[in-house]
C-alpha cells in the first residue's frame, strides 16, 4: 500500500516537474505526460482512490484533447494541467478535499464525462474561483519540501539557479532604474512594462526552482504594478518606495539562495510579510477613488504645437476645434490647412514635432553581445602582436629597401588597418558611464530621505566611455563620495532657506573627456568645505604643523588622509564603511588625481581625473645599462643632467641632488633593478624628477628614449611579487620593457638605506 | 611471493601504468630528462630575455609569448648546475605547470640545452625512483625510464615549478 503511495508521490513529482514547463504545442513533452497519466491513473485505480483516480482520468482527458488539438487554448490547458497535478499532490496528503477535486474537473469542461454528483448545483459556480485558488495550496504544498529538496540539487538544478540569481540580479538592476523613471513619469508605459515583465519572469522562474518566498514577494510586486498598468493605480512616491524595497528584499534573498546553495546549507527563508501587507495596502488604495491620470503627461496636442511655434493663435485652434466638436472624424491640421490658417508643409512638420515630444528620449541601447573578457585581453594581445609585426615588415631593411610604389602603398594600407584594429580592440573594453551612474540615483534618493532633505541628482555626460574594469573599481568609492555630498555638502532644508538657497539641493555628476583623461565631476551647491574646521582638525591629528605653508587646495586634500574622518568634521554622522582615504587609494590605484574647489556656502565639487583606460599607461621610457624601464608619465616631474657642484652627500641621508634650491634624494635605478649601468656619475648622465604623493626623487638613468603609450601586462601570478615592477609591456621590437611602480621603487630606496 | 614483495610489485605496476605515456626529452649536462608531453606547449629557441629584479637566480627574466608575457626559467641553475651560454641548440620550452596546492595553472619557458624527441614510455620501461642517499632530493623525479638501454630522468613539473616561486624573498 505505502509502495503504492509512494509510486503515486513519485509519479506526480515527475509529472509536477514537466507540466510546469510544458510549452503549448511541444507534443514530444505532450506524449510524455499523457504516458505518465496513464500510469497514474492506472496505479490509482489499483489503490482504490477514487478521487485521484477520477482526477488522474480527467488530467488524461484533457491531456489528450490538447494532443488531438480538441481545446481551443492550449496555454490554458496547461495552466488547468499544472493546476490539476497541483491538487493531486495536496490530495495525496490528504490536504484537499474530495468537493475540491470536483470543482477542478468541473472547470475542466469536461464535466460530461463525468457522473454528475450529488449537490452539483451548490458546486457550480466554484470552478471559476477554483481555478484561482487552486494554485494558491500547491505553492504552499511544496513550501514543506523545500529544505530537503535543497539538500540534494543535482548539478542540473546548480546550473539552473545559478543562471536565475545571474538573471534576477540584472533584471533587478534594471527594475531600479526604470523604478526612477517611474517616479518621474508615472504613466510612462514602457516603463511601466519594462518593471513588471522581469518581475513577471523571477516570479516565474523561482516558483519553478522552488524558492517560494521569492516567488512570493515578486508575485505581489507584479500584482502592483499589473494594478498600474491596467490603470487602475497611479504609482506615487510610496508605491516607488515599497517596489524598491521590494528589489533590496528580493536581491538579499536571490544572493541568500545562491550562498545557500554553493555552501550546501539550508537556505534562510525571509519574512516577507511586512512587505507584502505594504504591497496590498497600496493596491488596496486602489478603492480610494484615484484622481484620473492628468493628460498632460502625454503627448502634447496638434494644435498647441502650432501655437507654440507661432504658426497659428489659439483663436484659430479654437475655431477650428469647435468644427471638429461637430465633425470628429476631421482632423485638427486639416481643419487648419482648410480654414487657411497654416501651410500643409506647416501642419506636417507640427505633426512630426509632435511625434517626437510624445516619445520621450528613449535610451536607445545599442545591441550588445557578452564576451568573457579572456577572450577579448587574448584578442588584444593578439592585435598588439599583429601591430609589432606589422611595424617590423615595414622596418625591415630589405622591405624597405624595394622601391616599389605598389608595395609601399599596401604596407601603408596594412599599417592603417592594424592601427584601427587595434583602437577597435581597445574601445571594446569601454562602456558608457551610464550605468554607473544611474545607480547613483537611488543613492542620492535613500540617503536625502533618510535624512529628510531635498536633493536633485542631475547627470551629465552619461554616454561618455570608461574602461570597463575602472568602472567596477570606481563604483565604491563614487557612491561614497556622492553620499558625502549628499550627507555633508547639502545642508538640511530649514538652513538652506535661512541662507536664501532653493529648497532643493542639487548634485550634479558629469563626465567628460579632457586632455586624454575622464573626467568624473561630483558638484553640490551646499554649504562647501569649512577650512578652518579642517584646519583645526589636521592641526590636533598632528597631520600639519602650519596652516600658512598650505594652499587651500591642499588644506581640502587634507580629508583624503588615512585618519581624518571627514564624519567627525563636518557632521555626526559616521560608519560609512568606506572614508576618503579609501576613495584616495582606489585613485591611485587606477592612476588617477583627484582635484576638489570649494567655497564656503556655495557648495564644493570633486573632480577626479581618470586614464581613459587601464589597459594602457602612458609612459616615459628610460634606459639603464641594456635594460629598458617605463615610468608612469604621470609620475615625471622632469629630467635633467645635474652640475657637478649640485650632487652632495648629505650625513645619514644619502645622496642628494640640489634643484633649484631644493635637496632631493638621488635614487640609483640601476642597484634597484639590478643591472650593470653604463655611467655612475650623476653629472655624466641623466635624473629623472619623479614625484609620488609629494614626495620627489630623482632617479639616475643612463638615457631618456621618449615618451610612448604601451599596453599594459601583468608578469603573471609567479612574479607578482616583485613590487618594483608594475607590470610589463612589449615594446616596439617585440621585447619585454618593465614598467617600474614608483611607489615601490622610493620603499625599495628608503629600506636600503636603513 | 611473500605478501610484502607482493605489494611492492604491484605497487611498482601501477606506478608504472600511472607514468606511461609520452614525454618530450631533452638534455641537461649529458642528462637525458623526459617531459610529459601534455605540459608543454611549444617549442622554440632562445628570445629575447627582460631580466626581472628581485627574482631567484634561476629565473632569467620575461619574454613575450605572442602577447603575452611569461617568466623564463633556466633548469640549469635550478638544479645547481653551471650556467652555459646559450648556443643555437639552446631551446626554451614552454609548459603549463599546475600548482599542487593551488590548482592554478602557469605558463613558464624553461631552457635547455637540447631538446631530443617524443618517446612513448610503456609501464614495463619504468623503474620507480631509486633513492640515492640522504643529500639528493627526488622528490622531482617520477621515475627512471629505460629505452633502448638508456635511463630517461622523468620529471614531475609541477613540483619543481608549481609553485611559482620566483621572487627572492
Amino acid at each position: 500500500m505505502s509502495e503504492q503511495n509512494e509510486l503515486i508521490g513519485a509519479l506526480l513529482d515527475e509529472l509536477a516537474a514537466q507540466v510546469m514547463v510544458l510549452e503549448p504545442g511541444d507534443l514530444m513533452t505532450y506524449g510524455e505526460v499523457l504516458s505518465r497519466l496513464e500510469q497514474l491513473a492506472i496505479v490509482c485505480e489499483g489503490v482504490g482512490d477514487p478521487q485521484l483516480t477520477r482526477l488522474a482520468m480527467a488530467l488524461k482527458a484533457q491531456m489528450e484533447g490538447m494532443i488531438l488539438g480538441e481545446s481551443p487554448d492550449q496555454a490554458k490547458g496547461a495552466q488547468d494541467l499544472t493546476t490539476g497535478v497541483a491538487l493531486a499532490q495536496t490530495l495525496m496528503r490528504g490536504e484537499s478535499s474530495p468537493a475540491e477535486v470536483h470543482a477542478f474537473i468541473g472547470g475542466l469542461g469536461l464535466g460530461a464525462k463525468e457522473p454528475p454528483p450529488v449537490g452539483d448545483e451548490a458546486l457550480a459556480p466554484a470552478p471559476a474561483e477554483e481555478a484561482a485558488s487552486a494554485p494558491v495550496p500547491a505553492e504552499e504544498a511544496p513550501a514543506e519540501e523545500a529544505p530537503a529538496a535543497f539538500m540534494e540539487t543535482s548539478d542540473e538544478d546548480d546550473e539552473l539557479l545559478n543562471g536565475f540569481v545571474v538573471e534576477a540580479l540584472e533584471h533587478l538592476q534594471s527594475i531600479e532604474v526604470n523604478v526612477l523613471i517611474l517616479e518621474d513619469t508615472p504613466e510612462e508605459q514602457e516603463a511601466l512594462n519594462a518593471v513588471f515583465r522581469p518581475f513577471h519572469t523571477i516570479k516565474g522562474v523561482s516558483g519553478f526552482l522552488n524558492l517560494l518566498d521569492i516567488n512570493h514577494l515578486a508575485h505581489a510586486l507584479e500584482n502592483l504594478l499589473d494594478q498600474a498598468r491596467g490603470g487602475h493605480l497611479v504609482l506615487d512616491s510610496e508605491a516607488i518606495d515599497v517596489i524598491l524595497a521590494g528589489v533590496d528584499q528580493l536581491r538579499q534573498m536571490i544572493s541568500e539562495a545562491q550562498e545557500a546553495n554553493q555552501a550546501k546549507r539550508l537556505r534562510r527563508k525571509f519574512d516577507t510579510s511586512g512587505l507584502e501587507k505594504r504591497v496590498e495596502g497600496v493596491i488596496s488604495g486602489v478603492a480610494a477613488p484615484e484622481q484620473p491620470a492628468p493628460a498632460a503627461a502625454s503627448a502634447p496636442k496638434l494644435g498647441e504645437v502650432l501655437v507654440g511655434r507661432g504658426v497659428v493663435d489659439q483663436a484659430d485652434v479654437e475655431e477650428a476645434l469647435a468644427v471638429q466638436a461637430q465633425r470628429p472624424d476631421r482632423p485638427i491640421g486639416e481643419l487648419l490647412v482648410q480654414k487657411g490658417a497654416a501651410e500643409p508643409s506647416d501642419v506636417a512638420e507640427g505633426l512630426r514635432t509632435q511625434k517626437a515630444l510624445s516619445q520621450p528620449a528613449r535610451q536607445i541601447q545599442a545591441q550588445e553581445v557578452k564576451i568573457d573578457t579572456n577572450k577579448l585581453d587574448n584578442l588584444l594581445d593578439m592585435v598588439g602582436e599583429l601591430v609589432i609585426a606589422q611595424s617590423m615588415v615595414a622596418a625591415n631593411p630589405k622591405v624597405s629597401s624595394i622601391a616599389d610604389r605598389k608595395l609601399s602603398a599596401d604596407l601603408a594600407q596594412l599599417s592603417r588597418i592594424t592601427s584601427d584594429l587595434q583602437k577597435t580592440t581597445m574601445a571594446m573594453r569601454m562602456v558608457p558611464i551610464k550605468q554607473t551612474f544611474q545607480k547613483m540615483v537611488r543613492v542620492v534618493r535613500d540617503t536625502a530621505k533618510k535624512q529628510g532633505k531635498q536633493v536633485r541628482l542631475e547627470l551629465v555626460g552619461e554616454t561618455t566611455e570608461i574602461d570597463r574594469n575602472m568602472v567596477e573599481k570606481f563604483y565604491d568609492p563614487l557612491v561614497h563620495m556622492v553620499r558625502n555630498s549628499v550627507d555633508h555638502g547639502i545642508e538640511p532644508t530649514a538652513d538652506r532657506v535661512k541662507a536664501g538657497k532653493p529648497e532643493e539641493g542639487t548634485v550634479v555628476l558629469s563626465a567628460y573627456h579632457k586632455g586624454g583623461a575622464v573626467c568624473i565631476e561630483i558638484k553640490d551647491d551646499g554649504k562647501g568645505l569649512d577650512k578652518e574646521r579642517i584646519i583645526a582638525k589636521a592641526l590636533q591629528k598632528g597631520l600639519i604643523d602650519d596652516p600658512e605653508a598650505f594652499s587651500d587646495e591642499e588644506i581640502y586634500h587634507l580629508i583624503m588622509k588615512a585618519g581624518f574622518s571627514t564624519a567627525e568634521v563636518i557632521t555626526d554622522i559616521s560608519g560609512r564603511g568606506v572614508g576618503m582615504d579609501v576613495v584616495q587609494k582606489t585613485i591611485d590605484e587606477l592612476r588617477g588625481k583627484i582635484e576638489i574647489k570649494s567655497e564656503l556656502g556655495r557648495g564644493s565639487t570633486f573632480t577626479i581625473a581618470l586614464p581613459l583606460t587601464l589597459a594602457i599607461i602612458d609612459g616615459m621610457v628610460v634606459e639603464v645599462g641594456v635594460e629598458r624601464f617605463i615610468l608612469p608619465t604621470i609620475s615625471v616631474a622632469e629630467s635633467l643632467r645635474p652640475h657637478r657642484q649640485e650632487y652632495n652627500t648629505v650625513q645619514g641621508k644619502g645622496e642628494m641632488i640640489m634643484i633649484r634650491g631644493n635637496l632631493v634624494p638621488l635614487v640609483r635605478l640601476h642597484s634597484i633593478v639590478g643591472v650593470e649601468p653604463e655611467v655612475h656619475d650623476p653629472w655624466e648622465s641623466l635624473v629623472v624628477v619623479v614625484e609620488h604623493h609629494g614626495q620627489r626623487r630623482c632617479l639616475l638613468v643612463d638615457r631618456l628614449v621618449g615618451r610612448q603609450e604601451v599596453v599594459i601586462k601583468s608578469l603573471g601570478e609567479s612574479l607578482k611579487d616583485v613590487k618594483v615592477v608594475a607590470g610589463g609591456a612589449i615594446m616596439g621590437d617585440g621585447k619585454v620593457g618593465l614598467i617600474l611602480d614608483v611607489e615601490h621603487v622610493f620603499k625599495h630606496h628608503e629600506s636600503r638605506r636603513a | 611471493m611473500s605478501e610484502l614483495e607482493f605489494a611492492t610489485e604491484s605497487r611498482k605496476e601501477l606506478n608504472g601504468l600511472l607514468l606511461s605515456g609520452k614525454y618530450l626529452t631533452f638534455e641537461l649536462d649529458g642528462e637525458e630528462y623526459g617531459l610529459e608531453i601534455l605540459k608543454v606547449r611549444e617549442i622554440m629557441g632562445v628570445m629575447d630575455i627582460t631580466h626581472v629584479p628581485q627574482t631567484l637566480p634561476f629565473v632569467l627574466g620575461v619574454i613575450n609569448l605572442r602577447g603575452k608575457v611569461i617568466p623564463v626559467l633556466d633548469l640549469r641553475l635550478k638544479f645547481g648546475l653551471e650556467y652555459r651560454q646559450p648556443d643555437e641548440r639552446t631551446c626554451t620550452i614552454v609548459v603549463e605547470v599546475v600548482s599542487p596546492t593551488t590548482g592554478a595553472r602557469l605558463l613558464m619557458g624553461i631552457v635547455v640545452d637540447q631538446v631530443r624527441e617524443v618517446v612513448g614510455v610503456r609501464a614495463e620501461d619504468i623503474d620507480h625512483t631509486p633513492s640515492f642517499g640522504f643529500n639528493l632530493d627526488t622528490d622531482y623525479i617520477l621515475g627512471m625510464a629505460k629505452i633502448d638501454g638508456k635511463v630517461k630522468i622523468l620529471l614531475d613539473i609541477d613540483r619543481i615549478f608549481g609553485e611559482g616561486h620566483l621572487v627572492a624573498a
